[in-house]
């Protein structure tokens, strides 16, 4: 919610600076953001109370000397004799509606009316529908407007029950209802969403001279997710979702009245009120030293009891809650009152020593699969447990994000798969992926915790792996290591149907943790501690081009010199550089090592001659070691 | 992550607990306060299943719920593990990845709860880091707060909730409020890795992508 900072110092006597307000409304608790002298406001949603200039006044006179009166008709305002039905009290249990009728409009507005449309940039719509706009600014309470001359003899039902579904928003928008919703109608024609919009058929022109106005209390549960349902951006519901003052109906109306009378001639005014009276105050007992003992301070009684005056509570034989606050339960709500007004950040803190626990010893079994998994040169990877897999055992989701995304997977291998598939097509030739997952089954909402792991592509990239393939008997004695015998489960998985030009095999094992659990022993010392990692480095999404290279060294006291050279060497874009090949003729003396370069840029896919540069890097410092030379180099 | 920031829980005393992802709406809701009305429990913010017979859970607090229920105060308890949240796009994923402490004992207040908050962040970020409380409203604390951290390049990031166990659930949990209380945190673990190691996008964390994970073995 916008707030301009002139427009919130009409309540302020001492006219605090912007930057004063704005750290005591952090400290309140009321985030925002500053432009151009305007608050971008975002209230936590227990705060109805503050979604307006008053109501943020109201919060701010425990820091500042306020004068919270507005300018209100006095008058004495005839009743109107409107046939109007409510037929859900239950939900609207207090509403007024003022019937007001003028000539002679003004041509200006008034400077507090002007200014909240030039400060805060909105455009105007007619005189009745900006002044409604207005008080729901300054008083949180939104009323809607209808051209009274378009009611004929107005029979207005608050109902459940529609005879027609189709409706058209003062915003040109066709709705169609679906018959659950309150609305209003007049003559059984449905003429407000209530709560949410009103209707175009009844809206208010810049030809409106006689109009008449609705102010309703509805409960919030009445209203919430309605907006949302019809896809309707309301500042009504969301401040009737969050809750206004039940006890103001009419005195929002007198106030709607003053500001007529300050442009206009009044030829006739006549008000209508109906509360179920349902409005007694809360109560709450007097227990400060509760109140420290859940915020560990030590205030003493004058200040609590300075606050609550402040915060307009009432204070005798017992705490009186004031009816805009509907978000005060209990002595913990009060407690938080008092700490914002103290300051979250002025309350000291308080060594905290937690008793000892029976069983003090984090579950290892999950850890030590990983720790293995992870020694042994695999990545944890982690999947969406979304698919369109229907199989029968598949948990439908009831909303789901789409069609895509309908069910919950019955298996991890699909999306190791998956997961194996993305990183071929960023030219990884080597994948050893593994994930630990919740599996659930329909039947019952079983559950049960799955390790699956994949592999595909090269054994590694060091000599010994380079020309090695992952296989099945890889994973085979991989899990042998830990005593876990494997053989028919380990699945060769077909790429026929699977978005990859790549030959390489795809081998992959389901297990369930509790099958395997005993057997893995790998300690907690080989997991590596959060102080391993470095800052993060971003990934490119551009393709990385290889090139490899083949050293021969004639003298092998000169290999270490060489390789140490290779392993160091930084040119321009070296995304990563491994040594696949080693062979040492002992006839001969002379050594070969192949080592494959791998280049990449984070702005832009490379170029030949831009690979060529950096390669000329590499090679230049390794031809001045004696007895070194790159065959085939022209 | 998950597991440095369990080990450290853990030390500090925490039991660790576990429990279902997919859940009751009375446990993942009605016991935590979270009333019916409440914008997260329509269905463009919850994953329903079954016919909204159970929910995904979107928060791990309904582990802490049925541990309360089994046990009696004093008790610490951590849960941890995916929550689920309607929502996809470059900052809000449907999946992440939560770690939730409580703590319920006879004296239990605001200003131990920030100890505690000082202890955890400074494990995490180191003594030098600078941080702040501000005020909040989850339904199931009173008071609430979020905790910020000074970021290196002066800006304040969230990076946790906290607050004083509302009574409330824990009358729903069968512990008197009149003699126990509460205190109570919950983190997203993608944003402390975040926040740790510089990752812009959240989304990283799930493309599997090597190049990425390496960094983080």
């Amino acid at each position: 919610m916008k707030i301009a900072y002139k427009h919130l110092l009409r309540f302020l006597k001492n006219k605090p600076s912007i930057e004063d307000i704005s750290k005591k409304l952090f400290q309140l608790g009321h985030e925002h953001e500053i432009q151009s002298s305007i608050f971008d406001m975002e209230f936590t949603p227990n705060r109805g109370d503050c979604l307006s200039l008053l109501g943020l006044a109201r919060d701010l006179n425990v820091f500042y000397e306020t004068d919270l009166e507005l300018n209100i008709s006095n008058l004495e305002i005839k009743k109107l004799n409107l046939n109007f039905t409510n037929n859900a009290i239950d939900k609207c249990p207090a509403i007024s509606f003022l019937n007001i009728q003028v000539e002679d409009i003004a041509d200006n507005y008034e400077d507090y009316l002007e200014s909240y449309f030039v400060d805060l940039k909105l455009n105007k719509n007619n005189f009745f529908t900006d002044i409604s706009n207005y008080i729901a600014y300054e008083m949180g309470q939104p009323t809607h407007c209808y051209d009274y001359s378009k009611l004929g003899e107005p029979k207005i039902s608050l109902t459940n029950e529609i005879s027609e579904n189709k409706f058209k928003t003062l915003l040109d928008k066709n709705i169609e209802l679906d018959g659950t919703d309150m609305v209003f109608s007049n003559h059984n024609k449905v003429i407000n969403l209530a709560g949410i919009i009103g209707g175009m058929e009844t809206a208010c022109t810049n030809n409106t001279n006689d109009v008449l106005v609705e102010c309703a209390y509805f409960v919030p549960e009445s209203i919430i997710g309605r907006a949302v349902k019809y896809n309707v951006q309301s500042d009504a519901s969301h401040k009737f979702e969050r809750g206004v003052d039940p006890t103001i109906q009419e005195k929002a109306l007198r106030r709607f009245m003053q500001i007529v009378a300050d442009h206009a001639k009044i030829i006739k005014a006549e008000i209508f009120s109906y509360s179920s009276g349902n409005f007694q105050n809360k109560e709450l007992e007097i227990n400060f030293s509760k109140i420290n003992s859940i915020l560990g301070t030590n205030e003493n009684d004058d200040m609590y009891k300075d606050t609550l005056m402040k915060l307009g509570f009432n204070y005798d034989k017992c705490i009186r809650v004031p009816s805009y606050r509907n978000d005060i339960y209990n002595q913990n709500d009060l407690a938080e009152e008092f700490a914002r007004v103290i300051g979250y950040n002025k309350i000291r803190s308080k060594s905290i020593s937690l008793p000892k626990i029976k069983n003090n010893k984090l579950d290892t079994v999950e850890r030590n699969i990983k720790s293995f998994l992870i020694e042994k040169g695999f990545f944890e990877v982690i999947n969406f447990p979304f698919c369109n897999d229907s199989n029968k055992d598949a948990i439908k989701i009831d909303n789901p994000l789409d069609s895509n995304r309908e069910y919950l997977r019955t298996n991890v291998i699909d999306s190791l798969v998956s997961n194996i598939i993305y990183n071929e097509k960023r030219q990884k030739d080597s994948i050893k992926i593994f994930e630990i997952s919740n599996i659930y089954s329909s039947t019952d909402i079983l559950v049960d915790k799955k390790l699956a792991i994949a592999v595909s592509g090269r054994c590694g990239h060091n000599y010994k792996d380079f020309s090695n393939q992952l296989d099945k008997k890889y994973i085979s004695n991989l899990f042998e290591e830990v005593g876990v015998n494997l053989d028919e489960e380990i699945l060769n998985i077909s790429k026929d149907n699977l978005d990859s030009k790549l030959k390489t095999k795809i081998f992959a094992v389901e297990l369930s943790v509790k099958d395997i659990q005993e057997n893995f022993y790998q300690e907690l010392s080989s997991y590596r501690t959060k102080e391993d990692y470095a800052q993060y480095e971003p990934i490119s999404e551009f393709p990385s081009s290889s090139r490899d290279l083949s050293f021969s060294i004639g003298d092998s006291s000169k290999v270490q010199l060489a390789i140490e050279t290779l392993d160091n060497v930084k040119p321009k874009f070296l995304k990563e550089s491994f040594m696949f090949d080693y062979y040492k003729n002992n006839e001969t003396d002379i050594t070969k090592v192949g080592y494959r370069f791998i280049f990449q840029s984070h702005k832009k896919t490379l170029t030949d001659s831009e690979i060529d540069e950096s390669i000329n890097d590499i090679i230049e410092p390794m031809l001045i070691i004696d007895s070194v030379s790159l065959p085939g180099l022209k | 992550m998950k597991d440095s920031i369990l080990s450290l829980l853990n030390s500090f005393g925490f039991q660790i607990i576990d429990g279902p992802e997919i859940e009751t709406e009375e446990y993942n809701f009605d016991m935590l306060n979270i009333k019916e009305s409440h914008p997260a429990r329509q269905m463009h913010d919850t994953f329903y299943v079954n016919d909204k017979e159970y929910v995904l859970r979107t928060h791990t607090s309904p582990v802490q719920i049925r541990t309360m229920l089994e046990n009696k105060p004093p008790m610490a308890f951590i849960s941890s593990g995916k929550v689920y949240r309607k929502d996809d796009d470059a900052t809000h994923l449907p999946m992440f990845h939560q770690i939730e402490g409580i703590y319920v004992d006879k004296e239990v207040n605001f200003a131990q709860l920030k100890d505690l908050i000082y202890k955890i962040v400074h494990s995490l970020f180191g003594e030098n880091i600078k941080l702040r409380f501000r005020p909040s409203y989850f339904p199931f604390t009173e008071p609430s707060a979020e905790v910020d951290i000074m970021s290196k390049e002066g800006e304040w990031l969230e990076i946790l909730g906290c607050g004083i166990v509302n009574p409330i659930v824990l009358e729903n949990c069968n512990i008197c409020s009149d003699d126990y209380k509460g205190l109570a945190f919950g983190l997203g673990v993608e944003r402390i890795a975040m926040l740790k190691y510089g990752v812009r996008d959240i989304r990283e964390f799930y493309k599997s992508n090597l190049d990425f994970l390496r960094q983080f073995k």
